[in-house]
């Protein structure tokens, strides 16, 4: 009895953990579009139309997210308050702190360790692996990343002080810095730029760029 | 990111939101329920005995005490509230505030997210019926578990006599549902009661959503009623007289009252 309990149990777990995997804002495109809008609170549209084009380009499929999510696409795209998309948003990021608390991933990993032998992701790890990966592609990438490594290393930095200690001019700095606070990697505050949250938690993963 | 058109991302992502709903797993079934006393929950949910998924809940913000609930701004706490907004938003009924200013009153407008299926069906291609709708499928489940229980005709004809009804209007108090459908019911006061708490209206279970009127001048609140498996078909409107004779107005109208017709056929 009690092992068919058990058996039962971890079916149900696993087919719940596999939903709220996909999301993540590392797996899923539109979860990903929707994350981003929200924790920048709006994005200029020619930025999204560069970056999600597959939702921001064609008029129809932009009205119908619009629709469906109460997504406002202006020269600012936003996602309008109290409305699902908004919503599903605020909740994707309970989803990243749950798979990132060590309490939860060792008990739901060591009860499924033949469904995830290599133990449930850290999902909050894997989306800053995806956004750090993602910053290569773009084309202020290789001058982001080493802003990124100079900001983490000092702790903060303004504007100019990165132009000194990195060589850089200034309209490349502030290229740099948009793109990473487009991706939520750094934060302004009115003393400079400091490493988001989730760069300081798992800062190896600079390492590795 | 995995690769795949928008298409798949837009499936992925409803499927997964619809198997988070409470009709495709016993977590969200359980939180959906809670608070509750734990005794009777474990005669539901006799997984509970198993220590290592009590453990989970616990790390999902479960409090497992006499009475289980979840823990305020906990992950669990957070998932009900999906479940309640992902019934609403893939059912047409999902509701929103805006701020309208007027002169110099702030008003709040309610609405009504609209099209969303229409929308999804646009957007993924698929026929707006194979767009998943986890209200109707957690409708249907209540329903066919209360018929096993009170008998399919006692249940059908509550419900159907209940949509039939609204909107109920009752002055300085909201009108009892049990009178207003019972007569027509013919189950007894005790039975009537159960059944009206577990599909229609638990006590303290109204939550306030929307101020009428203005900044400068509230006029009444409207509520989404609560019940035990929220299906939660009810919609509150409290409305103040202003003057002399001073009274105030309750009137119940229907939320999902289509999908709920529709779960009624389909489970007869």
């Amino acid at each position: 009895m009690a092992e068919r309990l058990k058996v039962e149990v971890k079916k149900q777990l696993s087919n719940f953990i596999e939903a709220l995997m996909a999301l993540a804002p590392s797996r899923n495109y539109v979860t990903q579009f929707l994350y981003l809008v929200k924790i920048n609170g709006s994005i200029d549209y020619r930025i999204l139309e560069e970056a999600y084009p597959d939702i921001v380009k064609d008029e129809h499929v932009r009205d119908a997210f619009a629709k469906a999510f109460g997504i406002s696409f202006k020269d600012k795209i936003y996602l309008e308050p109290g409305k699902y998309g908004d919503f599903l948003a605020g909740f994707i990021d309970k989803v990243l702190r749950l798979f990132e608390d060590p309490e939860f991933l060792s008990k739901a990993s060591s009860l499924l360790k033949e469904e995830y032998p290599q133990g449930i992701p850290n999902l909050a790890q894997e989306w800053l692996e995806v956004r750090l990966e993602g910053l290569s592609s773009q084309a202020y990438g290789g001058s982001a990343i080493k802003v990124l490594k100079e900001i983490v290393r000092v702790g903060r930095a303004k504007t100019e002080e990165l132009e000194r200690s990195l060589g850089m001019c200034r309209g490349d700095v502030i290229e740099a810095v948009n793109l990473l606070k487009l991706y939520g990697l750094v934060k302004e505050d009115p003393y400079g730029f400091v490493p988001s949250e989730d760069l300081r938690k798992y800062q190896k993963l600079l390492e590795g760029l | 990111m995995s690769e795949g058109s928008l298409k798949d991302h837009l499936i992925n992502l409803v499927n997964a939101l619809t198997n988070l709903s409470p009709s495709r797993n016993i977590i969200s079934q359980l939180l959906l329920l809670t608070p509750e006393e734990q005794t009777t929950l474990s005669h539901s949910f006799p997984e509970l005995e198993i220590s290592e998924f009590r453990e989970i809940l616990r790390a999902m913000g479960v409090l497992l005490g006499d009475k289980v609930k979840c823990a305020e701004g906990s992950f669990a706490e957070a998932l009900t509230r999906l479940i309640h907004k992902t019934f609403d938003w893939l059912d047409d009924e999902y509701l929103y505030f805006e701020l309208t200013i007027y002169g110099s009153v702030i008003m709040e407008i309610m609405k009504k997210m609209e099209d969303v299926r229409s929308s999804l069906a646009k957007l993924t291609g698929l026929h707006i019926d194979l767009i998943p709708n986890p209200y109707l499928e957690w409708a249907k489940l209540v329903i066919e578990k209360l018929s096993r229980d009170y008998g399919k005709d006692k249940v059908m004809r509550f419900m159907k006599s209940l949509l039939s009804k609204l909107p109920l209007r009752g002055r300085d108090r909201p009108p009892s549902i049990v009178d207003e459908v019972g007569v027509e019911v013919g189950a007894n006061p005790l039975e009537l009661k159960e059944i009206c708490e577990l599909l229609v209206y638990s006590e303290g279970g109204a939550e306030n959503i929307y101020r009428k009127g203005s900044s400068k001048h509230p006029t009444g609140y409207v509520s989404i009623v609560h019940c035990k498996y929220h299906l939660d078909p009810l919609l509150l409107e409290e409305s103040r007289s202003e003057g002399y004779y001073y009274y105030v107005t309750y009137v119940y109208t229907a939320r999902h009252g289509e999908t709920l017709r529709r779960a009624l056929e389909e489970v007869m």
